[in-house]
């Protein structure tokens, strides 16, 4: 029975994502077709767009003789366009993050989400929400929410 | 002795007369009923009722995630149902020591499912003869 669950499941997020080329098409491409471009902790000079792994939460969610988690991950989509092209329609704005999210949910609540020494059950969207960044400028943050359930395997 | 935690119990299940158990999965919560039926024993002149106590029955309630491949726990159980079968049931609450075992016959097994929850199981045990309480 393991005790948390929190880091399994961020592995097998960024495992995840970094596999769907749907995700990482969308990011910065770099060295590695976008794959380094989903991070838990951001160094000088990440290029845009980009996606953070790691902030959340977990609680126990027992049984009987076995152990289970129910981790509640927050991502972070972080986008930077500063084109004059019209808003709502254009790659200004949310237009980006929002393509992004969508490909990100589509991951998480398929049957992509691996997390080690534990059977993933359920995974529920958390209601989510998105900002603007005046500083940098033209940043926009969209930040999914889920809620993963998850049972210790024997 | 300090009280048990309840994350600590483990439920089983028999289907060989109670020489062996299996733990019976996803099962996270238990109400056992260990209970005496009251006999009304007034009479002329009483001003309060006289009770003496009764056939004894303890009736058993399973409920958690429904796990549907537990083939010697929930879907044996289900079996049993079907089948009228006596088989046998243990609690341990302190996944060790204390707790009962139970003949008993499955008198309820239902599964409900919603869109936002994960799907889950109840099922009711009514018991036949006395328990044995454990140590």
């Amino acid at each position: 029975m393991s005790a948390t669950a929190s880091w399994a499941t961020q592995v097998g997020i960024v495992a995840a994502l970094r596999a769907a080329s749907a995700v990482t098409s969308l990011l910065a491409q770099g060295s590695d077709a976008g794959q380094s471009s989903i991070v838990d902790e951001v160094i000088e000079g990440q290029l845009y767009p980009y996606i953070v792994v790691g902030e959340g939460s977990e609680e126990e969610e027992l049984t009987f003789g076995q152990g289970g988690h129910v981790v509640r991950p927050e991502i972070f989509i972080y986008t930077q366009d500063g084109s004059s092209t019209s808003a709502t329609t254009g790659a200004a704005g949310y237009k980006q993050g929002l393509a992004i999210a969508d490909a990100v949910a589509t991951v998480i609540e398929g049957d992509g989400l691996t997390v080690s020494g534990h059977d993933v059950t359920m995974v529920l969207q958390e209601p989510w929400t998105k900002e603007r960044l005046d500083d940098p400028a033209n940043v926009r943050v969209v930040m999914p929410k889920f809620e993963i359930h998850l049972e210790d395997q024997s | 002795m300090a009280s048990i935690a309840g994350r600590k119990c483990k439920v089983y299940w028999s289907t060989d007369g109670g020489s062996t158990y299996q733990q019976i999965l996803g099962i996270d919560t238990i109400a056992a009923d260990t209970q005496a039926a009251p006999i009304n024993d007034d009479e002329f002149g009483d001003e309060w009722e006289q009770f003496i106590s009764g056939i004894l029955s303890n009736p058993i309630k399973l409920s958690g995630g429904f796990r549907p491949a537990d083939s010697t726990g929930q879907a044996a159980i289900r079996a049993a149902l079907v089948s009228g079968a006596f088989q046998n049931f243990k609690v341990l609450y302190d996944g060790t020591t204390y707790g009962f075992t139970q003949q008993v016959v499955v008198t309820k097994y239902s599964t409900n499912t919603q869109t936002k929850d994960r799907t889950t199981v109840a099922i009711e045990l009514q018991s036949n003869g006395a328990p044995s309480f454990l140590p």
